[in-house]
C-alpha cells in the first residue's frame, strides 16, 4: 500500500507528489493523460502578479516561479510573456485601462505544458510511482485507507493508500465519489473555448482585453490575450451563452462591435475547450483520509499559482496527518485564509463579470466613456479589478446623477447583488 | 429501446471533461475522448460538460420490432 495517492497531475497534484516523495513518503500519482505536456484543455496559463493574490506574491524569472511568503521556487525554464496593461472594452470601443504606469507586469503568461512536464520529470527523479494514462473514476474510504478505482483501455484495477489527495480539478470526480460536494452550492454548469488565433490585427498585443456587451451575444466577457511564446499568435477565451455553443458565439462576435477591427484576418489554428461545474468553495476540504486540493475544492479556480501553493502545503499536511492527525486541520486553516473566494465579499466578483445583461450596450458605452483616459491601478485580480472599476466610475456619481439619474439608481441596486443573483 | 451515447471524434477537442462527469468510468482520454461502450449506461451526464457538442444520445432499438 502507498502512503499517499494523488489523483491528477496538474500543478497541484504534481507539487504535492514531489513534496511527499521528497519527505520520504511512498507516493503514487494517477493521471488520465499519457503526456502532461499536451494541453488540450482550456485553462489558466498565466501568473497573476498582484501582491498578496491568493495569499502569496509570486515572481517569475530564469530561475523559475518563486513564492515569496511560502518560500519555495518551482523550476520552469520555458517562455515568459509579460502582460503590462489590461483593458475593459465597451461595445462601442470605450476603454477602461489598468496599468501600473511603471512597466511592471500585471500578469505573466507561460507555457503550462513545459511547467507540468518539468514537474513530472522531477517527480520521476524523486521516486514518485507515476501512473499515466489511468482514469480514476470512483473512490471509497473505509476509515483505514482510500481505495481508488482505475480504468485504462477498459481494463479495471485499483490502488489503495493511507491518504488521498484529490487534485483532479474543478469537476473533481473523486470529490463527488467521496461525497465531498454535499453542502456546496452549484451555481452553473457551462463551457468555454480557448482559440489560438493567427492574423489578429492588434496594435497593442502586450495588453489583455476583455470585450463586454450584449452585441457579442455572450453574457460573459470575450477575452483576447497574448500568446505566451509566439508573437504572431493571440489567444481568445470565448464562453458559451445560454443557447449557443462557444463556436457560434465566436463566429458572431468576430464580426461585431469593438472586436471586429481586430478580427478581419483572424483564423483559428488551435482549439481547446472545457466544461465546468461551478460550485461554492469547500469550507472543509478534508474528509476522512482524503483532502481535496486546488480547483477540486475551489470556487471555479485557484489558477496555476494557487494550485502550486495547494500542492506545496498539502504535501506537508499529509506528512503531519500521518504523524499527528493534525495535518488536514492545519491545511484547512491555511486554505480558508489564503483564497479570496473564501472571504465574505468574494461572490461580489460577479459585479465585474456580469456587466451584461445587467447593463445595456449604450449604458456600458456611457459608463466606460466616463473613465476613458484615466489609468486605474495595475491589477489582474478578478477580485480587485471590479472594485477599482466601480470606484473610478462612481467618482463621477454627480455627473451620472445629473445626466442619467435612472442609471445611477440601477447601479446602486446592482451593487447589492452577489453571484447567486447574477448566475 | 435504450439510449446510446454517440461520440463524434472529429468534433472532440480532447479536453477530457466528459470523463470527469462519468460515474461509470466509461470515458477515458488519449488524444481524444475514448468511449468504453461496455460500461456506458446512457445516462448523458457527460453531454453537458462537452464544449464542442461532440457527445449526443440517440435512441437505439434492440431486437426486431413485431
Amino acid at each position: 500500500m502507498h502512503d499517499i495517492a494523488i489523483i491528477g497531475a496538474g500543478p497541484a497534484g504534481l507539487m504535492a507528489a514531489l513534496g511527499a516523495a521528497r519527505s520520504g513518503l511512498r507516493a503514487a500519482l494517477v493521471e488520465k493523460r499519457r503526456d502532461v505536456s499536451r494541453i488540450t484543455r482550456a485553462c489558466c496559463q498565466q501568473l497573476v502578479m498582484d501582491e498578496g493574490y491568493a495569499g502569496d506574491t509570486v515572481s517569475a524569472g530564469p530561475g523559475g516561479i518563486s513564492f515569496q511568503k511560502a518560500g519555495f521556487t518551482v523550476p520552469y525554464s520555458g517562455p515568459l510573456f509579460a502582460v503590462t496593461r489590461k483593458y475593459y472594452v465597451s461595445p462601442g470601443g470605450r476603454r477602461i485601462c489598468f496599468d501600473h504606469g511603471d512597466g511592471r507586469p500585471l500578469a505573466v503568461q507561460f507555457d503550462k505544458g513545459r511547467l507540468l512536464k518539468g514537474l513530472w520529470n522531477e517527480c520521476a527523479a524523486a521516486g514518485v510511482d507515476l501512473m499515466p494514462g489511468m482514469t480514476a473514476w470512483n473512490a471509497s474510504d473505509d476509515g483505514k485507507a482510500v481505495e481508488i478505482q482505475l480504468t485504462c483501455s477498459g481494463r479495471r484495477s485499483s490502488i489503495s493508500a493511507r491518504k488521498a489527495l484529490l487534485a483532479d480539478g474543478v469537476n473533481s470526480r473523486m470529490a463527488e465519489a467521496l461525497g465531498m460536494n454535499r453542502g456546496r452550492t452549484h451555481f452553473v454548469t457551462t463551457q468555454c473555448m480557448v482559440y489560438t488565433l493567427e492574423g489578429v490585427e492588434d496594435p497593442e498585443p502586450q495588453a489583455m482585453k476583455s470585450f463586454m456587451g450584449g452585441v457579442y451575444n455572450s453574457r460573459a466577457p470575450i477575452i483576447l490575450y497574448p500568446h505566451f511564446g509566439d508573437p504572431t499568435r493571440a489567444r481568445m477565451c470565448v464562453p458559451r451563452n445560454k443557447t449557443e455553443p462557444a463556436r457560434q458565439v465566436y463566429e458572431f462576435a468576430r464580426d461585431k462591435g469593438a472586436l471586429a477591427p481586430y478580427m478581419q484576418q483572424a483564423r483559428i489554428v488551435k482549439a481547446a475547450g472545457c466544461g465546468l461545474r461551478a460550485y461554492s468553495a469547500m469550507r472543509q476540504p478534508g474528509l476522512g483520509n482524503a483532502l481535496a486540493i486546488g480547483d477540486a475544492a475551489a470556487f471555479v479556480e485557484v489558477e496555476t499559482q494557487g494550485a502550486l501553493m495547494c500542492g506545496f502545503h498539502a504535501a506537508q499536511a499529509v506528512l503531519r496527518e500521518l504523524e499527528t492527525r493534525s495535518g488536514f486541520e492545519g491545511y484547512t486553516r491555511w486554505w480558508q485564509r489564503s483564497f479570496e473566494f473564501n472571504g465574505p465579499d468574494a461572490l461580489r466578483v460577479a459585479q465585474g463579470y456580469a456587466l451584461t445583461p445587467t447593463y445595456t450596450d449604450g449604458e456600458l458605452d456611457y459608463l466606460f466613456g466616463l473613465v476613458e483616459g484615466e489609468t486605474l491601478p495595475g491589477s489582474y485580480s478578478q477580485y480587485n479589478t471590479p472594485k477599482y472599476m466601480w470606484n473610478a466610475i462612481l467618482a463621477h456619481a454627480e455627473r451620472i446623477a445629473h445626466e442619467r439619474p435612472r442609471l445611477l439608481e440601477k447601479i446602486g441596486a446592482n451593487m447589492k447583488l452577489t453571484i447567486n443573483d447574477t448566475l | 429501446m435504450s439510449m446510446t451515447l454517440h461520440l463524434d471524434t472529429d468534433a472532440c477537442a480532447g479536453c477530457g471533461c466528459c470523463g470527469e462527469a462519468c460515474a461509470q468510468g466509461a470515458l477515458e482520454l488519449t488524444e481524444k475522448a475514448v468511449l468504453i461502450e461496455e460500461y456506458c449506461i446512457g445516462c448523458g451526464a457527460c453531454i453537458e460538460m462537452c464544449p464542442t457538442g461532440a457527445l449526443s444520445l440517440t435512441n437505439h432499438h434492440r431486437g426486431v420490432n413485431p
